[in-house]
């Protein structure tokens, strides 16, 4: 993926997070998502991005930061151009 | 500094032996191998033994032991009266409408049929544009009736609740109770793509238990069309996160054919983490139907034998709705910013007690008006928040952390009912405490 696409990619994820309430200083820091934000900012991610996130996502513990979902979202996309959707 | 044992633990024990405990504070859940089992104990009735290891520190930073200066009650009335009083988002439980196209021979339902009106549609979303900048988030719970009856006006709410929120920057959270009859893949897309990611949906037995329990005022088989719609969603939605909920209402009818039953859920659903199970008995949940139907009520706590089984196969078991519900299982009602908005606009409290006429002049606590103002009854709103006074004795309850919380309002604030610990906490607490221990990742000490 083109370092454009990806900086785009992060800015869109950026406007979903403040969208639903989600501000954070560094992209790195835990955000300690109620399941209330957690679930509001998976929903407008894949509205955002016209992606399916898996369900085991609910489940896992793997989403922290705003990199986490980043690169959730940089994975899903790929997965999609691999498969030609 | 010493430390002391806590008096927040449960637990219950494995076919194998093995020791599940759990902190009702901390929320924590440990497995302890049976080979391990008498070191535990040693430690947990002698916690300032020089003898520490590895099982101490994780009992420790798990809240099974704490500094001997540690108050937990007050650490959990404090998480308590934060999430009456502190938490601040709108929790709004809305019935589009008391209509039902079931005529299910348990309901509590009764009174003339209903439907929200495009005047009442626009107060509820005046109020919310109104006021969601006052709120962190908004929870929306869908109740019926059958709330997909009107699904038109389900999918304009949420669309509309949804633009409210991200133009107020604000969380958005949805779930509903269906029978699941009309839920259809269309309107399943439609209603996902506005955060209602949380269904619950009863299937009583098999086809013809089911049919019987729960059957459609018009049509022959609502099972074969609930299953299918299942089907469906399971098959088209295989890598969308959302949960299903299948409620099974438990009647002395079903006991003959349980196994059939529990295999058919198993391969229906099993090993698919977007369905969870809701084992229940048939109870008297109120109204006069249930009064003509007694024989279907267990006598006993049989049936609940059956979650180990749905446990071994992998299901997931909730209580319901209120178990998938966000950050703690308290009852709406018994929350500040909690309120049931019914399909004429009358704003109650108890979701449950809105037929209740005797009930009405307590639980009726208001109306949303056209200009989207919330006119509430205070001395009414606060019966039902907060909590009565507790025995002595309750305090040093294992269960008391999650006693606060899961307390029924309506029972205890408003019927003044004495607590039934023995049912809440008897047996079935045990299998879903071992539900949980083998479908949640946990530290196991062996």
């Amino acid at each position: 993926m083109e370092m454009a696409e990806v900086l785009d990619i992060k800015k869109q994820v950026q406007t979903a997070f403040n969208n639903t309430g989600i501000f954070f200083v560094n992209e790195e820091e835990d955000l300690n998502l109620d399941s209330l934000h957690f679930i509001s900012i998976l929903c407008e991610l894949e509205e955002a991005f016209g992606i399916e996130i898996p369900a085991d996502i609910m489940t896992s513990d793997n989403l922290h930061t705003f990199g986490d979902f980043c690169n959730l979202v940089l994975k899903l996309k790929e997965e999609e151009d691999q498969n030609g959707i | 500094m010493g430390f002391k044992k806590s008096l927040y633990i449960v637990q219950t024990q494995n076919d194998d032996g093995s020791l599940i405990i759990k902190n009702t504070l901390t929320q924590k859940i440990m497995e302890i191998g049976a080979d391990r089992i008498a070191e535990y104990q040693q430690l947990i009735s002698d916690p300032n033994t020089d003898n520490r290891g590895e099982m101490f520190d994780l009992l420790q930073q798990y809240g099974f032991i704490i500094r001997d200066d540690t108050d937990e009650t007050k650490i959990a009335e404090h998480i308590f009266y934060n999430a009456v009083y502190g938490d601040n988002t709108l929790e709004l439980t809305i019935l589009p409408t008391n209509a039902c196209n079931f005529d299910c021979v348990y309901c509590y339902q009764k009174g003339t049929e209903g439907f929200m009106s495009e005047k009442t549609m626009d107060s509820i979303l005046k109020y919310v544009k109104k006021n969601i900048h006052n709120h962190s988030g908004l929870i929306v719970s869908w109740f019926g009736g059958e709330p997909l009856l009107v699904k038109q006006t389900v999918v304009r709410m949420m669309t509309e609740f949804r633009k409210i929120c991200l133009a107020n920057q604000k969380p958005l959270y949805s779930n509903m109770t269906t029978n699941g009859y009309e839920l259809d893949q269309d309107t399943f897309t439609q209603l996902v793509k506005n955060h209602v990611r949380d269904f619950q949906i009863t299937i009583d037995g098999p086809r013809e238990i089911h049919n019987k329990q729960r059957p459609h005022k018009t049509k022959n088989d609502s099972f074969e069309k609930i299953v299918s719609n299942l089907l469906a969603i399971k098959q088209n939605n295989s890598r969308m996160f959302f949960r299903i909920a299948v409620r099974a209402n438990i009647s002395t009818k079903l006991s003959y054919k349980t196994e059939d039953f529990v295999s058919w859920l198993n391969e229906t659903f099993g090993n698919d983490p977007h369905f969870t199970i809701v084992w229940e008995t048939v109870r008297d949940w109120g109204g006069e139907k249930i009064q003509k139907n007694k024989d279907l009520l267990y006598g006993s706590l049989e049936p609940y034998h059956w979650m180990d089984v749905l446990t071994n196969n992998g299901f997931v078991l909730n209580k319901g709705l209120e178990a998938n519900h966000m950050s703690i299982s308290l009852c709406a009602a018994s929350k500040k910013n909690g309120y049931t908005v019914n399909y004429d606009g009358n704003v109650y409290k108890c979701s449950m007690a809105i037929d209740d006429p005797e009930l009405n002049r307590i639980n009726h606590i208001g109306k949303i008006n056209e200009n989207g103002d919330m006119e509430v009854n205070l001395d009414k709103m606060v019966k039902w928040v907060g909590r009565n006074q507790v025995k002595p004795d309750c305090l040093s309850c294992g269960h008391y952390p999650e006693c606060i919380g899961v307390n029924c309002p309506l029972e205890s604030q408003i019927r003044l009912k004495a607590h039934k610990c023995e049912e809440v906490y008897g047996e079935k607490y045990e299998y879903l405490l071992r539900n949980r221990a083998a479908t949640q990742p946990i530290d196991r000490i062996v």
